[in-house]
């Protein structure tokens, strides 16, 4: 029984560890932030800090560090399949089929023609405070 | 009376008590769900021509404030569970309770975020940028909200299961811990993603 109760007052230490580095790797992130970096660099460093953050959860909190097999079977599956469909998704950004980067540039020129709209309906107020004026 | 199989004794062939496998299951789908909706914002932000600044945009000290509420609450959830395990029920009740009151505060606090943008007019039809902005953190405010609700009920009417069937009783509140450590883990991306960068 002393025996468990030792894991118990190690396990919840642990866990206190582990909020303390994610509230200073929180911090970090900000600080992280404020540099005048690149957007690469600047993208490549919030990740890191945020997927050692998740890992720190995942694996102390979720208890990842000693399941079962069958959890981290289904969680390969998972990992497989989401990793799949961010590539797929943002290849799309790069590979599109013939002819419809000119319709992105269209829809592009369309959406500066409805700005020139907004502006007519500024005049149109410019009038409304004339009449008012006669 | 017809009782639910493995809710306490693991099964032999998956080596896990049902519910432990049923939220893992489930957590699976809120993985695809959830990075779904982050590669969208990744292919909305390649293709867009400009896209705001999240702190020029956003209330970064809020936003850092309620990521540290998240956190607490999360290590409030094990420690709920570590109680029950070691049979202190009054801790349990006082370690739950302020996960509860966490996830509140954090909803108040994020409804002062959206209170302050709406009251500029700013709604997700401004731009495509604030579209990605009220689908993520919206989508992960329901499943706070959510959240609360059981975990409100396991604090109050569904905490008389303590007395009849206590190891049943510490399994439910591990699988609702699973999900709430998953909900601030999901936050734990958006923070950086929507705010920093």
């Amino acid at each position: 029984m002393s025996d468990t109760a030792h894991d118990t007052s190690k396990e919840v230490s642990n866990y206190f560890k582990v909020f303390g580095s994610l509230a200073v790797l929180t911090v970090i992130t900000v600080a992280i932030s404020n540099l005048k970096v690149g957007v690469a660099l600047a993208v490549f460093l919030a990740l890191l800090v945020a997927t050692t953050k998740a890992s720190l959860v995942a694996s102390v909190f979720m208890h990842l560090n000693h399941e079962k097999k069958l959890i981290y079977v289904v969680l390969g599956f998972t990992a497989f399949f989401f990793v799949s469909m961010v590539i797929l998704l943002v290849i799309s950004n790069y590979s599109t089929p013939e002819g419809t980067r000119n319709l992105n540039m269209d829809y592009r020129v369309e959406q500066k023609a409805g700005h020139h709209g907004h502006a007519e309906h500024a005049d149109h107020e410019h009038h409304a405070e004339a009449g008012a004026h006669h | 009376m017809e009782m639910i199989p493995y809710t306490v004794e693991a099964r032999k062939d998956t080596g896990l008590y049902n519910a432990k496998l049923g939220i893992w299951l489930f957590l699976a789908s809120e993985v695809m769900l959830f990075g779904g909706l982050f590669s969208s914002y990744i292919l909305l932000r390649l293709g867009a021509p400009v896209w705001p600044h999240g702190k020029d945009v956003l209330n970064v000290p809020l936003g850092t404030f309620n990521t540290m509420v998240l956190i607490s609450s999360s290590v409030t959830m094990v420690l709920a569970w570590v109680a029950l395990k070691q049979k202190n029920f009054p801790k349990f009740k006082a370690t739950l309770g302020l996960t509860i009151l966490c996830s509140l505060l954090f909803m108040v606090v994020k409804g002062f975020e959206y209170g302050a943008k709406f009251s500029h007019g700013i709604f997700p039809r401004e731009n495509t940028y604030y579209a990605i902005y009220y689908t993520l953190t919206g989508l992960h405010a329901l499943h706070i909200i959510g959240g609360v609700v059981v975990l409100a009920y396991f604090w109050g009417p569904g905490s008389k299961m303590w007395l009849t069937q206590p190891e049943r009783f510490t399994n439910r509140i591990e699988v609702v811990g699973l999900y709430w450590h998953f909900v601030d883990l999901v936050w734990i991306f958006l923070f950086p993603v929507l705010y920093l960068l």
